[in-house]
């Protein structure tokens, strides 16, 4: 049986890295007795994979993993179970079986949607945005495995918005590329964007970054994992009205 | 504390998690509705410090009484420590992030000489003033458990008491004593003398030390009425009653231990000469099987780790150990949870047992002959033969292993170019067995390190009497082995000299040693095990600042009627079996385990009859 697990990852845990929190996840999955399938060879690892991680420093509402398990147990008492044992901070929202061949979740996600909340006092934050979205070419270094490359990161930014504002803080909402083949750090992109303005980045306005869901395509549709679910159609809250 | 002042710097550290808390099954408290706040120290990183298991009992053991909340506090590193000082943040509990300085007690436990430095570092930035009398009644008493407790003199300045032997039950009377000083109010006078009373208790300045002419001490004595003239360190006497937790923090960084901690048994029977733990931890006491598994089961459940290690200084010598593996291995093998052995002997390596672990995960191999020939082993009392290692590690080689590490010693008492040359020997030997057993086939694969550290000289065992070499001296040693170990598959490491010389001065220490530590710091000295932050040189000039030569410390033959810095204390083991086993060791005889024959070491002084 295979489901899909969204979980939150919230202020309390927010500076522990990926690798961490799988590492607290496998725990708590042995903690709550889950019945867990494991590869084969020498090393058995636990066979649960993970949606593109986020970055450390950042909370979310939308984290997904997908866990393949040996025997059958309905996605209610999963999450009960898990919550019972997950240290604060951390905490399953909703499950989903799925059917076993779907490819990854890393593979099927394109986008995410984050909320970013940032300190501009002074700064003319509508001007900037629009100057910098109207740029056709955004370009930065990428350091990979085959040495640097230069990157276009405009194509990524599928919508940047200001969604609220007071006089301190502005509140973006941003739809990027995620995922296996391409994706954009949010936290580059405020780099970006202050940048542009000739900010240079301190503590003075070091953003808050909230990842709010995560995305795939399902025919001309976007859809979040949760929606892969065999008993989960369409037309729920989960689904959201974000557009292409 | 202000949360959004610690947000703000923890975004600019490395592994802020270090100093973030909330791990599962971590302890909170209201801390307005207990009477004592505990700070449990370790003077190093998290992840060094979170490794130890002493912590995790006391931490538990603390906890489980109603009136005492146990946090933690570890070392920040620089980068950390730098902003803090910036900001003005005092050094703070990672449970409830309130500074250390309005806490009951800060308790530093003292794994080894090296982090000396961070103890007055950390009280620094608790704000806590540093020496004992420095401090009033708005204080936290500051006190000390660990190995290096026992001698504590180089620190004597800095800390209002110290703990000796096994915590469990000393702890509680302590807070005991304290809840009773608490409740009744008193001068903070009042509450040492009452602690002193406590068997295991010290409190360093109720005790006067004179010293001779040439430097030695002449006398170490009470100053006051009602204070014992020695301090026994406590014996926990049965481990299946003793305090275990059944529940332990589960980290969310990669800590050096990560893994579940199951103490099989405390104590050593070995009796190697050069060894610390084996004669400070007697006498052997083991758990028995049913309670390991009670507690095996209990703590795999309530953490969840994927891994279990048996501790103890030799597992191999736990007297019902196959037992124990098969159903540890029955119980948790469908699990996948996976068994480390640390300490594997060599002599005891048996071939099913490692089968069995196989099963599950291969892990490393470690190897520790200490000396390069016989003769130097048998001074050392390390009874393992040259058979005996290659036969293990041919096993290991069958068994499908491309890799093992080798532990050596240079500077043990006696040691001659021959016993450098043997580590050689010994190396290639091992490498033939490789060949030997594969046929040549996988032979780029063989990996073969040897590990090198220079000895350095313990107090409470037989060669505390003994001189280190100098650092040149040490370093021409290990300039003509890395001449004699270029042999190909084989790699060559050591432990840097100069820290080792350090480590001999401070451990056979006494109380002149505090104002060295005291102007190290000062000038910038702190994690000095850490090789990116020991500044030698530093040191050098502390010692010389402070018109002390090191030298006197670790490099200098003690007389048999020499008063010890720390004859005061009693471990149990005696003095005269101490200097029984030295006039051994340097006749090269040896001493057979005492599972075999009682050689009355001593022990069986305190609380009686352990050993029988
Ligand atoms: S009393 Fe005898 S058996 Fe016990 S530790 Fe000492 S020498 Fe060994």
């Amino acid at each position: 049986m295979r489901l899909v697990v969204k979980y939150a990852k919230q202020d309390r845990v927010k500076y522990i890295s990926h690798l961490d929190l799988m590492r607290t996840l496998h725990r708590a999955l042995r903690r709550a007795g889950i019945p867990v399938a494991f590869s084969q060879g020498y090393n058995p690892q636990p066979r649960v994979a993970f949606a593109p991680p986020l970055s450390v420093g950042m909370t979310s509402q939308g984290e997904y993993m997908d866990v393949m398990l040996t025997s059958g147990m309905s996605p209610q008492e999963f999450c009960q179970r898990m919550n019972g044992v997950l240290p604060q901070g951390i905490a399953m929202l909703k499950a989903v079986a799925i059917d076993e061949s779907f490819p990854s979740l890393m593979s099927m996600i394109e986008r995410a949607l984050y909320r970013i909340s940032l300190n501009t006092s002074g700064l003319p934050i509508e001007g900037v945005l629009k100057d910098f979205l109207s740029r056709s070419d955004i370009t930065i270094t990428k350091r990979g495995k085959k040495g640097e490359r230069i990157v276009n990161i405009r194509p990524m930014i599928h919508r940047l918005e200001i969604v609220d504002r007071d006089e301190q803080k502005v509140i973006m909402e941003a739809m990027l590329s995620a995922g296996g083949r391409e994706s954009l750090n949010p936290g580059q992109l405020v780099h970006l964007l202050l940048e542009s303005a000739g900010v240079v980045e301190g503590s003075c306005c070091l953003p808050d970054i909230h990842r709010l869901d995560m995305f795939l395509r399902k025919g001309n549709r976007w859809i979040t994992p949760l929606e892969l679910g065999e008993d989960d159609g369409c037309g729920q809250a989960d689904c959201g009205g974000y557009s292409l | 504390m202000d949360k959004s002042i610690l947000d703000e710097i923890l975004r600019q550290v490395t592994k802020p998690v270090r100093y973030m808390g909330n791990e599962y099954n971590m302890v909170e408290k209201d801390p307005s509705k207990v009477l004592i706040r505990f700070a449990f120290a370790f003077p190093d990183v998290y992840e060094v410090g979170m490794s130890h298991l002493g912590m995790k009992i006391l931490y538990h053991l603390m906890n489980d009484r109603e009136d005492t909340y146990c946090e933690r506090v570890f070392a920040p590193w620089t980068d950390m420590e730098q902003l803090m000082r910036e900001k003005g943040i005092p050094l703070f509990a990672l449970e409830s992030k309130d500074p250390i300085a309005e806490f009951d007690f800060v308790g530093f436990t003292l794994q080894y000489e090296m982090c000396y430095t961070n103890v007055i570092n950390m009280l620094d930035l608790a704000g806590i003033p540093l020496r004992w009398w420095e401090r009033n009644e708005h204080h936290p008493f500051v006190i000390a458990g660990g190995p290096c407790a026992y001698n504590v003199e180089p620190l004597a300045d800095f800390f209002d008491l110290v703990v000796m032997g096994d915590g469990e039950e000393v702890i509680n009377e302590l807070l005991d004593a304290y809840r009773q000083w608490k409740i009744h109010g008193g001068r903070r006078q009042d509450f040492l003398v009452a602690a002193a009373r406590i068997p295991g208790v010290y409190v360093p300045h109720f005790y006067s030390v004179e010293y001779n002419d040439d430097g030695t001490v002449r006398s170490i004595k009470p100053n006051r009425e009602g204070i014992p003239a020695v301090i026994q360190k406590r014996v926990v006497k049965d481990l299946d009653k003793a305090y275990y937790p059944e529940t332990m923090i589960v980290p969310y960084m990669d800590i050096v231990h990560d893994r579940v901690m199951l103490e099989v048994f405390r104590g050593c029977t070995r009796g190697c000469r050069f060894c610390q733990a084996g004669m400070i931890y007697r006498p052997v006491r083991e758990r028995s099987v049913p309670r390991l598994m009670e507690l095996a089961e209990k703590l795999i459940n309530n953490t969840g780790y994927e891994e279990l290690s048996l501790s103890s200084l030799s597992t191999s010598d736990y007297s019902d150990l196959e037992n124990l593996v098969k159903q540890l291995m029955e119980r948790f093998a469908p699990q996948k949870v996976s068994f480390s052995l640390p300490s594997l002997r060599i002599d005891s390596f048996a071939r099913e047992l490692v089968e069995e672990m196989i099963k599950v995960r291969k892990a490393g191999l470690t190897f520790a002959p200490e000396a390069g020939t016989q003769r130097l082993r048998d001074v050392i009392n390390k009874g393992v033969t040259e058979e005996d290692l290659i036969n293990s590690v041919r096993q290991a080689f069958e068994l499908g292993w491309d890799t093992v590490k080798l532990y050596f010693m240079i500077g043990l008492p006696t040691e001659t170019q021959e016993d450098l040359e043997g580590i050689a020997d010994l190396a290639r030997k091992v490498k033939s067995c490789y060949l030997d057993v594969t046929g040549g086939q996988r032979a780029s694969r063989l990996r073969i390190t040897v590990s090198v550290a220079s000895f350095v000289p313990k107090p409470f065992t037989p060669f505390q009497w003994v001189a280190q070499d100098t650092v040149e001296c040490m370093n021409q040693k290990i300039d003509f082995l890395k001449d004699k170990l270029r042999i190909k598959s084989v790699e060559f490491d050591w432990h840097d000299p100069r820290l080792s010389f350090l480590e001999a001065v401070f451990a056979r220490g006494d109380r002149r040693l505090g104002e060295v530590l005291l102007r190290a710091w000062q000038m910038g000295c702190k994690f000095d095990s850490w090789a990116e932050h020991f500044k030698y040189d530093t040191w050098l000039k502390a010692f010389q600042d402070a018109g002390i030569d090191p030298g006197f410390y670790a490099n200098r033959v003690r007389a048999k009627e020499e008063v010890l810095p720390w004859s005061h204390i009693d471990v149990g083991v005696t003095p005269s079996f101490l200097w029984r086993e030295y006039q051994k060791a340097l006749r090269g005889e040896l001493t057979p385990d005492c599972r075999t024959r009682c050689w009355g070491c001593g022990i069986t002084r305190l609380e009686g009859g352990l050993c029988q």
